[in-house]
């Protein structure tokens, strides 16, 4: 460039065209370090310029732009151009770097980029500015200096504006475009897809592949116009999706807490119910044993009823048949002693053979039952089980309006109770009583002693071991709707509690809802105590 | 009663209805030789006696008076059995039959069914002799039950 200067004579000119460009060329670094600082804080940097240091640049850069339009005119037009043309030519360099750059990366170059619609538009401006100017000066009068001075340093003025704004505009606005692009591709093609992916997971039920962890950086933009404004929404477009995947991560935890919850309740609850299927099936056996047991009663019952009819009735009733043949025969005789003496045997054994009858007849249903009712069947039966025993005993017992099953089953109960206790409790007291429940409708018998007590019993233990005493109880109480409770009292013995449903029709109440079948003067209806024998 | 005195052996477990029948028997003039509470009594007094005919109850202690006639049948055989039982049962009076009783009666039945049973026995016995099979039923069939009285 010098042996250029020499050759063509050292021309003042092109000195000052280098100037200009070289007055462009320190200015506009010092803006660009104060973009550069503002814009990207957090760059790493070898050396850190003072902030006065930087204002200082600014400053100056202020003074030499207005030197360039104050003092460059005066060298005309050509050499004006020529300097702008010598400082845009790094331009040309810096965008021939870029698009190498991009095309060595296999990064599309942005034609159509903002950057270059700008930065082609300041250009255009630019040639605009010029064309107006040499317009305006070819056609004005040369003794006007004035004008023509003035029109220099317009068209000067507006050629460093232009080429300033040319080249920092873009860039700034090419780089908020640029950072809230990139973000926006980030959250397209990473965080978005991770949040759909997510979503997806869920809706299949699954829950380790709802995992989302989104932490996406914001975008930094320092401008405060509309790319700025456009940035801060976008930031919070981010953050809201942060709160979305934050919501579905604490969603997907929830849900997978509830589903082990609800796991260890379906395993729990499956314990419970094989325990109780294990406890039905038990209890079916226990019931067939008594349902076998029942009926092999019913049939011992019964051969004992035809054994007893074919021992006792049958015979006896043969044998007064036979009598009856003796005295016919005595008779055809005439021997009159010998027929009054078959006749009264006959007659003897027949009343014998009814009375015998009678005390079958009992046996299986105790008439007393029919005839004074149960309580004064169980007052009678209990009387003579004390005697029998040397126990004292206390009768409680209230007449009860029961169907005649449940009348027998009750009577039943009391008997095995009392069996129960002559074998097994070495009572010195019982207690019986009988009442009914108007309110639950039904009637309760209580029989308690003051023995050993048998704890709480297991019945089905009992049955295994083959003692059906007590589970017949409950099987004969169950099958009318009734239930047996067994309990040991704080004083010591046993308490033993048959509940049966009261008559369909309803116990018969008096006032203020007692039974009137409550009230005094019932057999047994006070309690009575009744000494040892 | 019957004009002739044809020798009994009467087994029943109930001492009553056994003390009667043997009254009854005798008042229709048939000898009882021994009467006894079961049925393997019944059959030692058979083989001691030799009676003309056996009255047998059937539910007894030791034997059942079916058991006890199927011992007859062995030990003595054409001896006629009478079994006197209180059950009307068709099962009980075919095994009766396969035993070797004579005739199946049921208790309750009048003195008359008694003496005719035991006579009807003793007449087909006779037929063919004492210890000879008899032979095929030229009348009635001598093992019959006796209507219940009533």
């Amino acid at each position: 460039m010098a042996i250029a200067f020499l050759l063509a004579g050292d021309p003042t000119w092109l000195v000052a065209a280098a100037n200009l460009t070289y007055l462009i060329g320190i200015a506009l670094p010092n803006i660009a370090v104060w973009l550069l600082r503002r814009n990207e804080p957090d760059l790493p940097r070898p050396y850190r310029a003072s902030t006065w240091g930087i204002r200082a640049g600014l400053v100056a850069a202020g003074g030499w732009m207005l030197a360039t339009v104050l003092g460059f005119e005066q060298y005309g037009l050509p050499t004006v151009l020529f300097g702008v043309a010598l400082a845009y030519s790094g331009s040309l360099l810096y965008m021939w770097r870029v698009i190498s750059d991009r095309r060595r990366t296999r990064v599309a170059t942005h034609v159509r980029s903002m950057h270059v619609k700008l930065t082609g538009a300041m250009l255009a401006v630019l040639v605009i500015d010029g064309a107006g100017y040499l317009l305006a000066v070819d056609h004005m009068p040369r003794d006007d200096a004035a004008l023509v001075t003035g029109l220099q340093d317009l068209f000067v003025a507006v050629a460093l504006l232009t080429i300033s704004v040319g080249l920092v505009l873009p860039g700034t606005i090419a780089h908020s475009s640029s950072e809230v692009m990139q973000s926006a591709d980030r959250l397209a093609t990473g965080t978005l897809r991770q949040l759909t992916s997510g979503l997806m997971a869920l809706s299949r039920a699954d829950l380790a592949g709802a995992h989302v962890r989104v932490i996406e950086p914001r975008v930094v933009v320092h401008t405060r116009d509309e790319i700025g404004a456009m940035a801060a929404s976008f930031n919070t477009m981010i953050g809201e999706i942060e709160r979305a995947a934050a919501s579905l991560d604490l969603a997907r935890e929830r849900l997978r807490m509830h589903t082990e919850d609800l796991e260890s309740q379906v395993v729990l609850r499956t314990a419970a119910l094989e325990k109780a299927n294990g406890e039905l099936e038990a209890a079916k056996l226990e019931r067939g044993r008594l349902l076998d047991e029942a009926i092999d009663t019913l049939e011992k019952q019964r051969r004992s009823i035809a054994a007893d009819l074919h021992d006792g009735p049958i015979q006896r009733l043969t044998a007064i048949g036979m009598m009856l043949d003796r005295a016919t025969l005595a008779g055809r005789r005439q021997d009159l002693m010998s027929l009054d003496s078959r006749l009264d045997d006959a007659k003897g054994e027949l009343q014998h053979e009814i009375a015998a009858l009678r005390r079958m007849m009992a046996g299986l249903r105790p008439p007393v039952l029919d005839e004074r009712g149960l309580a004064a069947a169980i007052a009678d039966h209990v009387r003579a089980e004390g005697l029998r025993l040397g126990i004292a005993v206390r009768i409680g017992l209230e007449d009860v309006d029961l169907d005649p099953s449940a009348e027998t089953t009750l009577y039943r109960v009391a008997q095995e109770a009392l069996s129960n206790i002559a074998r097994h409790a070495s009572a010195t007291t019982l207690v019986v009583t009988l009442r009914t429940n108007a309110v639950a409708g039904t009637a309760e018998l209580v029989v308690e002693d003051d023995g050993v007590g048998i704890g709480v019993p297991d019945l089905r233990r009992l049955v295994r071991d083959g003692h059906f005493g007590l589970a017949g109880m409950r099987e004969r109480l169950e099958m009318i709707g009734g239930r047996l409770e067994i309990d040991n009292p704080a004083v010591g013995g046993t308490r033993l509690r048959a509940t049966v449903p009261g008559r369909v029709s309803g116990i018969p109440t008096g006032e203020m809802g007692i039974p009137a079948t409550m009230l005094p003067a019932t057999v047994g209806t006070a309690v009575a105590s009744e000494a040892r024998a | 009663m019957t004009g002739r005195s044809l020798r009994l052996v009467v087994a029943d477990d109930d001492d009553l209805l056994r003390d009667m029948l043997s009254g009854l028997l005798g008042d229709l003039g048939y000898t009882v030789v021994a009467a006894v509470a079961d049925g393997a009594a019944a059959v030692q007094a058979s083989l001691e006696h030799r009676p003309d005919l056996v009255l047998l109850d059937h539910r007894m202690p030791v034997l059942t008076g079916i058991e006890a006639a199927g011992r007859l049948r062995d030990e003595l055989p054409g001896l006629p059995i009478v079994i006197l039982s209180a059950y009307d049962d068709a099962g009980l009076q075919r095994a009766a039959r396969e035993a070797g009783a004579t005739s199946y009666l049921v208790k309750g039945c009048t003195a008359a069914q008694i003496a005719e049973a035991i006579e009807v026995a003793c007449d087909g016995s006779k037929v063919a002799g004492p210890r000879a099979p008899r032979p095929p039923a030229t009348r009635p069939a001598p093992f019959h039950r006796a209507a219940t009285p009533g």
